[in-house]
């Protein structure tokens, strides 16, 4: 990220929250989908938004974090343009998702919980993505695919690591 | 038998309002218009409509709400499907919106409330934009907003999304998430129908639960009474998932067996079963296919319906890595604050571990067996008192797995 950039995506999410508090009211109640707002605009949530937010709920930062740390979907770190959740939660577990999750590590080269180092791929491992019919399943960014295995995997990560 | 709940999900372009519309959408609110608040009520305690979660009567919590003089009042919908293997709201929320809408909006006429929240799991984006799409459309054709079709009666629905906490789930911890803070469950009594968001009196009922009204207020309490089982009217969605031919979510009658479900319905296990987890992982495992799915039935066996969760599980599946499996899910998603639950889940891996690398004493079979007790006695919300069920369960039934995996005692 340049720094023209970060500047540019800082206008972003700072108008964002403020048209969200506009419609929502400066109340508690709005601070979640403040939150989730920024992490959408970001893919993180910054320290300065969590200051910025700090002032506008006048909530000391650490009650923030202690909010943001209890949601799976709430990061403080920057994530790669392509999240991959893959699920393994017990139906994909029965179904080998550790098998997919071996062959991910393999292919991308990183743990769970690591980015790729151009910034690329971040892999996570969650619970159920409410797809288990399809199990196993993953879901990059906003995209489940279902029923996976060995072959097909290879063909989206390939899809995506040809793609920007 | 005929579908009350998934009736809609095959047809087409059904989120959209003129669809919806033509095919009878919203009647079930005209009607209730037209009706006092006190006979749609009277209504619903004729069907004798359960939570589709708790089996609490819906009647009796609405009834509590409505008789409640704090104002205002809320109407909170938990499509937080969070549950591992469960996948049943996802679908009613993306291919029938509109009913949801019209079931909530009846539910606020009826207790006397404006406004309505629809609380989505995180994960969940594709739905929330289905369901924020349905209530534009349903502001625009004046079914939702204020002076709903002229009758001077208003109620607004608002999407919120989640982001991903299991715990949230839990009715309690799903308020407070709304209000902002962390989503830890709260001492109950007082109930939501007392002292709920922002502390004020709320209605909190599950989708599967929720989708059912507007189908008893335009055939009656009595028909929807009968049909069924007569000990739980209506019908009950099952998910089923795992080492089974046909996954797929069911629409089926309480007390349908799990053999009927499994092989009728989910065309048999791939495989040779093993066991299955007949309401998702807070449930203890059993093996009997005759084994009938309802509340009590399965109390009886030591196990729970739960959101009717079913996964079935091979002979290939290893129970006690399962049961580990089980335990960590419970141990990543406590929230913390009581001490049983913290540390009993992780005291049930640690001793679990034990077994997994065949260094378990013979005492640690009952030491589980305590621990499952103790926290069911004493943790505060289910996550924790169920926690050890299936592990405890896997003792019951494969018992011999796990002594094979107890150390060999010394031999002098
Ligand atoms: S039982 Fe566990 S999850 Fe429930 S309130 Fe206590 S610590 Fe939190
Ligand atoms: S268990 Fe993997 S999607 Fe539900």
């Amino acid at each position: 990220m340049t720094a023209q950039d970060n500047k540019e995506s800082n206008v972003i999410w700072q108008s964002n929250v403020e048209l969200l508090i506009n419609r929502l009211g400066k109340e508690r109640t709005s601070l979640l989908p403040s939150l989730e707002s920024i992490q959408e605009n970001l893919g993180f949530i910054p320290e300065d938004a969590v200051n910025y937010l700090g002032e506008i709920y006048k909530l000391p930062v650490t009650e923030i974090y202690s909010v943001i740390t209890s949601y799976k979907m709430l990061d403080t770190e920057i994530k790669g343009k392509y999240l991959i959740k893959i699920c393994d939660s017990l139906s994909c577990r029965i179904n080998q998702s550790l098998n997919l999750i071996k062959s991910i590590r393999d292919i991308l080269n990183i743990q769970p919980g690591e980015t790729t180092p151009d910034n690329k791929f971040t892999l996570e491992v969650v619970d159920c993505l409410g797809a288990c019919d399809q199990a196993p399943v993953m879901m990059v960014n906003k995209t489940i695919y279902g029923k996976l295995n060995k072959a097909k995997l290879k063909n989206i990560l390939n899809d995506l690591q040809s793609k920007d | 038998m005929e579908e009350l709940l998934l009736k809609n999900i095959r047809k087409t372009n059904y989120q959209n309002i003129s669809v919806y519309v033509a095919d009878g959408g919203y009647q079930a609110l005209k009607k209730s218009l037209f009706m006092k608040p006190e006979d749609i009520l009277n209504e619903v305690k004729k069907s004798c409509l359960t939570g589709r979660s708790a089996a609490f009567p819906v009647a009796t919590k609405w009834s509590l709400t409505r008789q409640n003089s704090a104002r205002p009042k809320y109407i909170v919908c938990n499509a937080d499907e969070g549950e591992p293997g469960c996948f049943k709201d996802r679908l009613l929320l993306s291919r029938d919106p509109h009913r949801l809408l019209e079931a909530m909006i009846i539910t606020g006429y009826t207790v006397g409330s404006q406004q309505g929240y629809i609380y989505i799991r995180g994960e969940y984006t594709n739905e929330s934009q289905i369901v924020e799409n349905a209530i534009s459309q349903a502001e625009e054709n004046g079914y939702l907003g204020e002076n709903i079709l002229g009758s001077g009666f208003s109620f607004h629905i608002r999407v919120y999304q989640g982001a991903g906490s299991y715990v949230a789930g839990e009715e309690t911890a799903l308020l407070r998430s709304m209000a902002g803070f962390r989503p830890s469950p709260g001492i109950r009594p007082p109930y939501p129908v007392k002292y709920g968001y922002l502390g004020k009196p709320t209605v909190v009922n599950n989708v599967e639960t929720l989708v059912n009204i507007p189908t008893i207020v335009l055939n009656g309490g009595d028909w929807f009474s009968e049909i069924g089982n007569p000990d739980y009217p209506g019908t009950k969605l099952f998910c089923l998932s795992g080492n089974v031919n046909r996954p797929g979510v069911y629409e089926l009658p309480f007390g349908v067996t799990l053999g009927e479900l499994i092989n009728e319905y989910g065309y048999g296990v791939r495989g040779e079963l093993k066991a299955i987890l007949p309401g998702g992982v807070a449930s203890g495992l059993v093996t009997d296919l005759n084994i009938k799915m309802d509340y009590k039935s399965l109390a009886k066996v030591n196990s729970l319906l739960g959101p009717g969760v079913v996964i079935v599980m091979n002979k290939d599946v290893d129970i006690i890595a399962i049961s580990i499996h089980t335990l960590e899910f419970f141990a990543r998603e406590s929230c913390g604050k009581c001490s049983v639950c913290r540390e009993g889940i992780r005291a049930g891996l640690t001793i679990m571990n034990r077994f997994a690398r065949n260094e378990a004493e013979l005492g640690d079979i009952e030491l589980l067996k305590t621990l499952r007790r103790l926290m069911y006695d004493t943790a505060n919300c289910v996550l924790g008192q169920a926690a050890l069920n299936a592990t405890v369960s896997a003792i019951r039934l494969f018992r011999n797995e796990f002594e094979s995996r107890v150390r060999n005692q010394s031999v002098w």
